[in-house]
Parts: structure tokens; sequence; C-alpha cells
């Protein structure tokens, strides 16, 4: 028995990794899309990098995306939708060399503008390793040209295979130390001061010490540099109990969210380079279960909250925000304005004029719903339906008076393109196409009506 | 004997189904408004109203139950517009000013464009008519003559304010109607550039107030239309205001006298400005409280007031003598906070209730030596110590009851002044000190002090002015402090109010201040604070007196216990509120929660978890 036994180990340690040929995501369409970068190029529609999460594991990892959108065939901006509705767009030309491999279950992206025009993104991603992925996405070399991506750090036997060179936030899960700590459990929101090249990477599940005891839960937040993007114990901040979920850069501190913990969750806090970290305590005034996304104004002024529990965008002030410690900024309860079911990401957008107050977007996942918010108006202003299944991140191309905003659809597998034609009058805002064929026939199989003719991959 | 228990097991298993109440399955319960004996609820997810029927039931015996579908086993669905999140219905009132109902409920979204048109009946609960519109809606109101109904809205299309109105046919006829011929007969008001109109409400005698909002809500007027001639007047809140709601006729007021409003926290940019205030409509002015002078905000402490309501005569178990005692209010208010608690409060004297019969008082001092180190009774210089004829007695100190804060006093012998303090000065020895510079008087002592923190130098204060002071410049200093000297050497601070002002040998120093709430015996003549102290003299530098004072204001609030409610579900964060005074009950719509709470007036005690509740989802 025991010669079978070591008989059958013998073969499939053997046997079965090198029978399984690779699995790559499609490299013509997304696949569960999370994080999104718009980048405007200068000339046309710019380039759209996208996210995919690979969620279901059903590939072998996931990806980062460039999709040229002056190659797509999107609407003109601001024109009138067609009766059919809005316009499917399946054919993305995603040229090999504009998809980077990075871990599965990638989360937000940021991107970070270097000196020589390219781009780098970031994103952090919650399968194996719990990385923070780096890329750089280099400058068109003409409007129509292919956007060409590149791992940092880059190997020049594997440009795009970004999977393994990336820091992990999770090296001391199974160091020999006591505390296993710092580690960074579920990465998920990142962002990227263009100023200063601060990183900030959050994490949404807290981590116990030592791991696997479920004692001494506590939570960090990430803090390294763009233009050396490295992480070791040194780049953690420790934020206390609770684990938090997205991130706003101000000028001198981060704002992070809190995700529920305990009955004690912090809906804010706030975190500069040094590590100071405070708590406004928000909570007190707003009894939310849960924060998700989070932006700051950018006068800085003001700080908007995805709350969950109700559902609901959380309005803050900010005072002195400006200033750098001793000052601490004081952020205190405005008004909370009911949202649709799950409110997930928040993201400010200027408008042209000085007099405005930036227009706020928000995506509720559950509701499939894009909100719009105006601080002028103290409400809502437009809710925009049909964005899609599970819209998450979004990104925005501005085109004054008004915006295209980019939302990528994390059940569906699309991207929903919307266009406000003014953002002073938001009300107009539509849904002019999708990018991407629907996943929903890979998902959910043969049966799901949008895979007619469909084959499963 | 079994087979009696089974006979029993089953006809206790027939009356239970029968008892039932449906699960409504309420997602998104944002708003809510009571028409009768239904009280409408949004279950915004699912694009319905719900309605939660109040007869027949005391609560003891019977939890109410949703008013079923044809099929009795389900609760009625009200198909509505997408995601309503704002309910109104028309508003009445009968002879003698009791506030009634019309046959419609109004419902919209927030940021959409329609408005659905909805029975308010029990025979007609089913939307008649949905009314798209060009622009976002930002405030309906509904009134019934008696006759017929009118809907007033405003929208808000980026640049302009609209203020609209329609008058609608027969409720029966609104669902044959053609929409395009409704929209023909929508009228404006008024059109208003760069102004947005968050609250609109009905007042008796063809009347209409208006909340307005501009510069993000930091500004805006109210005002009262006359819908005959279309006058204006001004309410002359002490802010802008976010949401609207008058009075019900009762024996001291007459309906819509009164015009009751949040506060937008805006103003200041927090919560303590978010209170509810009223102006009296006949004048604009803001209303006299009991004590008989004008109210302050009713504050809902740390939190924003996300909804009130008004129920004239209902009982409150009230603080009475030291117990409670189930109780008439004049006008019961009862405000839902953002952080999960309820404010009860008299809406008709429009103060709020102050559990703590007690004022406020000083309830501990000692007595230090320069060094910091409390000083024993026995070892004190003569009369330094709380001693009759000495410096300080604790009755020597009077609050202001309402003005007095929790926080500590402090009154320090030849004390640093506060904003004269690690000053910058100049060759010839001035000194900035914007604002604060008359804080000094000439004798005072001027400290120099060098880079390393250590005193090196003492001069005299030679002259002040409101924004700067002159001092004898010494070379040793970085920076020069103002210690008091002369003939008020003492000074005193509170750790919440600050600077309070400085005092000496012989004198009573006072301080206005500023009141939080009014008691029935609010007088404005008494300070936030005044000290009389003694003739004694002689006592060290830095020697001081540390007091702590207690505000003894308990208001009445109270909050839902979540594992009574039974809901299942966080009951966090409330939403809109329905105090109902005939059913002496209080309906908290809870998105936390996805339900409704009933709570019994009679039976709540403040600062304490409600427990005699019902959930309804």
């Amino acid at each position: 028995m025991k010669h079978l036994s070591a008989a059958v180990a013998v073969v499939l340690l053997c046997s079965c990794p090198g029978e399984r040929p690779e699995q790559p995501p499609p490299s013509d369409a997304f696949y569960f899309p999370t994080g999104l970068v718009h980048v405007d190029t200068g000339a046309g529609e710019g380039v759209l990098y996208v996210v995919s999460a690979n969620f279901d594991k059903r590939f072998d990892f996931g990806t980062i995306s460039a999709v040229n959108l002056n190659t797509v065939g999107l609407p003109a901006f601001g024109a009138a939708v067609a009766a059919s509705g809005p316009v499917q767009l399946t054919d993305l030309h995603i040229d090999p060399t504009s998809i980077a491999r990075i871990s599965s279950f990638g989360g937000e992206m940021a991107s970070w503008l270097q000196a020589d025009g390219s781009r780098r993104l970031f994103v952090p991603a919650r399968s194996e390793g719990q990385r923070l992925h780096a890329v750089d996405a280099l400058p068109l070399a003409s409007p129509d040209a292919v956007p060409v991506v590149q791992c940092v750090p880059l190997d020049p036997a594997s440009p795009r295979d970004c999977r393994f060179n990336a820091p992990s936030l999770v090296t001391n899960e199974h160091a020999s130390s006591k505390t296993n700590l710092p580690r960074a459990q579920a990465p998920i929101g990142v962002a990227v001061s263009q100023s200063t090249g601060d990183v900030w990477v959050t994490h949404a599940t807290a981590v116990d010490s030592p791991r696997g005891s479920t004692t001494n839960l506590t939570a960090f937040v990430v803090h390294t540099q763009a233009n050396n993007p490295v992480v070791n114990d040194d780049n953690f901040i420790n934020i206390s109990a609770g684990a938090s979920h997205a991130v706003a850069i101000g000028s001198q501190w981060a704002f992070v969210s809190g995700r529920y913990f305990l009955g004690a969750t912090y809906l804010v806090r706030m975190v500069d380079p040094l590590g100071r970290v405070l708590s406004p305590g928000l909570e007190a005034e707003f009894h939310e279960i849960e924060t998700r996304g989070i932006a700051l104004s950018s006068d800085q002024g003001r700080l908007y909250l995805a709350g969950r529990t109700p559902d609901a965008l959380l309005v803050a002030s900010v005072n002195d925000a400006t200033q750098g410690y001793p000052t601490v900024p004081q952020v205190r309860a405005i008004r909370s304005v009911p949202l649709p079911e799950a409110p997930q990401y928040v993201v400010t957008i200027p408008r042209d004029s000085p007099k405005r107050s930036d227009l706020v977007a928000i995506t509720s996942s559950a509701a499939g719903v894009l909100s719009l918010y105006d601080d002028d108006v103290g409400d809502l202003v437009a809710q925009v339906p049909g964005i899609g299944l599970q819209p998450s991140s979004i990104a925005y191309d501005l085109r004054p008076p008004g915006a295209r905003l980019f939302i990528s659809n994390f059940t569906d597998g699309q991207v929903a393109v919307v266009d406000v034609p003014d953002l002073n009058r938001p009300q107009a805002a539509r849904v002019v196409a999708h990018l991407g064929r629907s996943q929903l026939c890979v998902t959910r199989g043969l049966a799901d009506t949008t895979c007619a003719g469909a084959t499963i991959p | 004997m079994k087979r009696l228990s089974a006979v029993v097991a089953v006809m206790l298993l027939s009356c239970t189904s029968r008892s039932v109440q449906p699960v409504s399955s309420l997602v998104g319960a944002n708003d809510m408004v009571q028409v009768g004996s239904l009280l409408f609820v949004t279950s915004s997810e699912r694009a319905q109203l719900r309605a939660l029927d109040l007869e027949p039931g005391p609560l003891t015996s019977q939890p109410r139950q949703f008013v079923p579908a044809p099929n009795p086993l389900e609760p009625l669905a009200i198909p509505v517009l997408a995601r309503p999140t704002m309910l109104t219905a028309d508003v009445s009132w009968l002879d003698g000013g009791v506030e009634a109902h019309g046959p419609l409920v109004y419902a919209a979204s927030n940021g959409g464009s329609e408005i659905s048109i909805v029975g308010g009946g029990r025979k007609q609960l089913v939307e008649l008519m949905r009314l798209p519109l060009n622009s976002p809606i930002t405030a309906v109101a509904g009134f019934y003559d008696g006759t017929v109904s009118r809907l007033y809205f405003a929208t808000f299309d980026g640049a302009l304010a609209q203020l609209q109105r329609v008058t609608l046919p027969d409720p029966a006829q609104l669902p044959s109607l053609p929409v395009g011929s409704l929209l023909e007969a929508v009228e404006s008001i008024a059109i208003v550039p760069n102004v947005v109109i968050s609250s609109l409400i009905v007042l008796p005698n063809g009347r209409l107030a208006l909340a307005e909002r501009t510069a993000q809500g930091a500004a805006g007027p109210t005002v009262v239309l006359d819908l005959g001639t279309l006058a204006l007047r001004e309410m002359h809140f002490s802010g802008p205001v976010r949401s609207l709601s008058t009075n019900g006729g009762s024996d001291a007021l007459e309906a819509g006298d009164r015009l009751y409003g949040i506060l937008d926290a805006e103003l200041c940019g927090n919560s303590s400005c978010a209170g509810i205030e009223s102006v009296d409509v006949a004048t604009g002015q803001i209303s006299l409280d009991a004590s008989g002078h004008q109210m302050l905000p009713i504050n809902v402490g740390v939190g924003l007031p996300v909804s009130f309501s008004l129920a004239p005569g209902a009982r409150l178990n009230s603080p009475v003598d030291g117990g409670y005692q189930v109780m008439p209010r004049q006008i019961l208010g009862v405000t839902s906070v953002s952080n999960g608690t309820l404010v009860y409060w008299e809406a008709g004297g429009l103060l709020p209730i102050d559990v703590n019969p007690d004022p406020a008082a000083v309830i501990a001092g000692s007595y230090y030596d320069p060094a910091g180190n409390p000083v024993d009774i026995a070892s004190t210089p003569a009369g330094a110590f709380f001693a009759d004829g000495g410096v300080l007695d604790f009755s020597s100190i009077s609050l202001g009851d309402g003005a007095a804060r929790d926080e500590g006093i402090a009154v320090v012998v030849e004390g640093q002044i506060p904003g004269l303090v690690g000053l910058a000065f100049d060759a010839a020895g001035h000194v900035s000190a914007p604002g604060v510079g008359s804080r000094a008087a000439v004798g005072d002592a001027a400290v120099f002090t060098d880079a390393s923190g250590v005193d090196c130098a003492e001069a005299s204060v030679l002259a002040v002015s409101a924004d700067a002071v002159e001092v004898t410049p010494q070379p040793c200093g970085a920076t020069v402090s103002i210690r008091a000297r002369g003939t008020q050497p003492y000074v005193v601070t509170g750790t919440v109010s600050g600077y309070f002002f400085r005092s000496g040998p012989g004198q009573t120093g006072t301080y206005a201040g500023t009141y939080l709430f009014h008691t029935p015996s609010f007088d404005p003549s008494v300070p936030q604070l005044q000290i009389r102290f003694g003739d004694a003299t002689g006592l060290p530098r830095d020697s001081k007196w540390l007091v702590t004072v207690d505000d003894d204001y308990v208001p009445y609030v109270a909050s839902v216990d979540p594992t009574a409610a039974g809901c299942a579900a966080p009951t966090t964060f409330p939403g809109a509120v329905v105090a109902d005074g005939a059913r002496e009950r209080t309906f908290i719509a809870f998105p936390s929660a996805n339900g409704i709470i009933e709570t019994d007036n009679t039976l709540v005690l403040p600062t304490t978890l409600v427990t005699s509740v019902f959930c309804y989802r």
C-alpha cells in the first residue's frame, strides 16, 4: 500500500504541471473589470487602462489592458443616443503589448505622470502574494498607435508578466516572527499624489497576530514612493483596529475610509507620510456601519464618503486640510443623502467655473446606477440607470464644459461610457456606449440570454 | 393527553398563522408620510411604496400590518417611479386648524425628474399618474382645498430654480388623463436664477413657504409667498434652512402660525449650527419661547437632525419633580438624528426638555501653589481658599444656566494672558497681537524668553491697543509673554470657553458668554460666568484655583434598542420620523434596518434604550 501511495504521489507531482496548458484571460475583452485609469493623450479620445480581476479564477492571472479609445469607434462626445440604445463596442483592438499580466483579484488603479510623459499605474491585488503591482504605460507614438505597457521593475525577458516581481504586502505572513506583522491582507484601494509621488494602499481585511490566532486584530496602510515602489516593514503604518477600503489624498494628509469592524468602525482616518494617524470621530455624528469609496474636493474643503447601512453619501466639511501637522484637519458632518443600493466608488470631477463646486460621481454596485451629486444643490442631481451589472470604479475624461465617464461593470465585464455634455447641467448624463463584450455567457453559461451564438472559452 | 396536546398545538398554529404579519421586505425605507390611518413608506430599491395600517391596534395586543395585497398573504406594493426617496401628501386644514390630508400622495426621487401621483385613500392605493418634468425636482408640496388637489414643485436645471404648480383633476379621472394634457396645465409661479429651492410647504390661507439655498448652503433666505398676490415676506431664520414644517392648530396657536426649519449645517461648517428653529409667519421674526425671549435653535448634540415631526397635545413620559409622569406637551417635537438617537423637545414652548432639574453649578474646586501642588485648607495663606472674606468662594461664582459649559475654570494669579504668549517683538518693543492686545494693561509684566525656553528678563507693558502691545525691549529674549499684574492680576480661563476675563482683589469679573439653550426662567442679564473676588492680596505668581463646572443639562434623548426592535438589522441611522399624538406613538423609518420602528411615547425614558418597540419591515 505504501508503494502504491508513493507511486501515485510521484505521478501527480511529475505529470500534472507539465500537461496543463496556460490559460490566459481573453485578450480582446475584460474579465471582472475593476480599476480604471483614463489618460488624455492630447489627441482624440485618449487611452483607457482597465484592470481585469479574474475574480472566479477561471484563468491563470489578471491583467491590465490598455485600450486606445481612438480605435474602437466611440460615438462623438455629447451625441444623442440612438433609439436602439447605447453602442456596443466589442472590438477593442487590444494588442499583446498592451496587456500586462498581474495577479488575480486586482482592485482599484491609480496613475502617476512621470517626467518622460509615461504613466506609472499602481494596482493592489488580493490573490496569492497580496501584491502591489506597478506598470508603466508608455506615451503613444501617435494618436492611433498601440499603447504599450511594461512591468516595474522591468524584466527584459518578460516585460509584461508582472506577477512575480511585484512587492508582496504579506511577507510576514509566514515569517518566524511572533507577531506576523506588519502585513496588509486583501489590499484593495490605492491613490498616488501627483505632486509628491506618495503612494497609499489600503487593505480590506483586518489582520490578526499571530497569524491564525484571530486575536490582536489591527490594520495598516502601506505608504511607498511612486518612483521607487518598494515595500518593506517600514512602509506600513498601523492605523489600529478596523481595516480600510479606499484612500483620498490631500496636500498634507491621506484620508482613508473604514470597513466594518465589530461595531467600532472608523468612518475615516487621516494619515500623513510621517506615520501620524488621526481619527476625526466622524462616526460619532454618522452612525453608519462602514464606508467604501472616498473622495476629497478640489479645494480640500469637502470629503465625500460612500456609506453603507444605510446606503448614503456622507458629506463632511474639512477645515485646515492644507496645513501640515501640528495643525489637524477638522472633519465634521454636513449632510447625508440617500443613495441607490450598495454605493461603492466616489470621485470628484472639477468644473470649469470657479463658482461651482466639484460634481461628485458615485457608483452603486447592487443598483447598477451612477449617481451625480452637486454640492451647490446639496442633493443628487441625476441618477443614470443602465450602467450595467455591479458598477465599480470610475474614470473620467474632462471635455469642458462636460466630461466623458467610464465605469467598470464587475459582473457583466463591460465598461460603460457615460457622457455628461455639461457638468453644470448633469441631468443630461446618459450611457452612450459599452466597451467590451459581456462576460455573462462565460460566467453564467450558455443559458444566459446574452450568450446567443457564443462559445465558452 | 398526547392527543389533546396535538389538538392544542394545531389550534395554536392556526391562530398564529392568522396573525402572522406579512413580510413587506422594504428595501430603502428612506421617507414616510402619514395620511389618516395609513403610513406610507418608500421601498426605494423596489420602486414601490407600502402602506402601514395604523388601525386598529393597540400596540400591546397585535402588531400592525402593512395593507395587504389582493392576495392577503402578501403586503400591497404600490409601484411608483424608480428609487422614490421623497414623500409628501396633500395637506389641508379642517375647522379649528386641525391638520388633515387630501386624497393624494406624491413620490419623487432625489436627482429624478418625475413625480408619482398616488392615491392616498384605502380604496385607491395605486399610482394614478407619473408626471415627467424637464429638470431634477428639489422639493414637492401638495394642498387640498376640500375639492381639488394642487401640486407644487420646484426644479433646478443647473442655473435656474423654477417653482410650478398644477391643479389636479378628481383622482378617479387621473389614470385616464393624457400626461400631455396635465403638463399643459402646469403653471410657472416663479423662476429664480442661481438658487435652489430645497424645501416647500403649504401654509393655511393660500400661502407657500420656500427655503432657498445659495452659496453651497451657507446662505439662502426662507420666504412665504402669498399665492394670491404673489407678495413675498422673508422669514428671518438665523441661517439657511434645509427642511420646513409648520404647526397644526392648538389651544395656543392657530395652524400655520409658525414655520419650523432645520438649519443647514453649512452655515458654520459643522453640526453645532444645525438645530431646529421657529419663526412667526406673521412677523417673520424668530419666535419667542416660553421664557419670553427669542428662542435658541433646538440642538441635537453631536450629529445632524435628519427629520422632525410635531404633534400638538401629544403625551410624553416627562420629567416631573425628580420622577417621570405621562403628561401632555403643548406641541411635542421629535427629531431623528444621524447619530442614531431621537431627541424629544417642547415645540410649543420652543425649549429643550431638560431632564435634570438642577441648574449649572460648581461641583469641585481646589487651590494650588505655584509649583502645582494642591494646598491643604490648613496651610493655605489666610483667606485664600474658599473662605468667607478671602479671595474665592464657591458662593462667589455664579453661572448662567444654559450658558455655562461642562468645563474646568482656572483662576491664575499673575497668569499668562491667552493670545499674548510666546509672541515676537521688534526692536522698538512693538508686539503685534491682532484682536487680543487690549487684554493686556499698562503695567503688566512682559516676560522675555530665550530660544532655549528660559525666562531671561522681565519688563513692563508700556501701552496697549486692540491689536498690539508696546513693551520695553530686552536684548535677551526670542519671544515675549504678557502676565497680568497690577490691580487685575487674576487671569480666568475655561477649558472649553477659553479666555474669560482678568480681575483683581475686591472686584467682580464678568463674562457674558453665549447661551446654548434657554430655561423657562432665562434672564438675558445673567452672564455665563461671574466671579466676585475677595479683598485679600499678596498671593504668589502662578498660584491658582481650578474649579469644575457641571452644566447639569441632560436633554431628552433616547435610542432604540436594536435587539428589542427585532429588525434583524442595525437601527443605527434613523430617517424620517412621524409623531402621532392621537396614538401616542412615534414611527421612525430606519433605512439602515429597512424597516419602520414604532415607539410608545408614554413609555420612553430619556438617556436609555427604548425597548417598547415594534419593527415593521
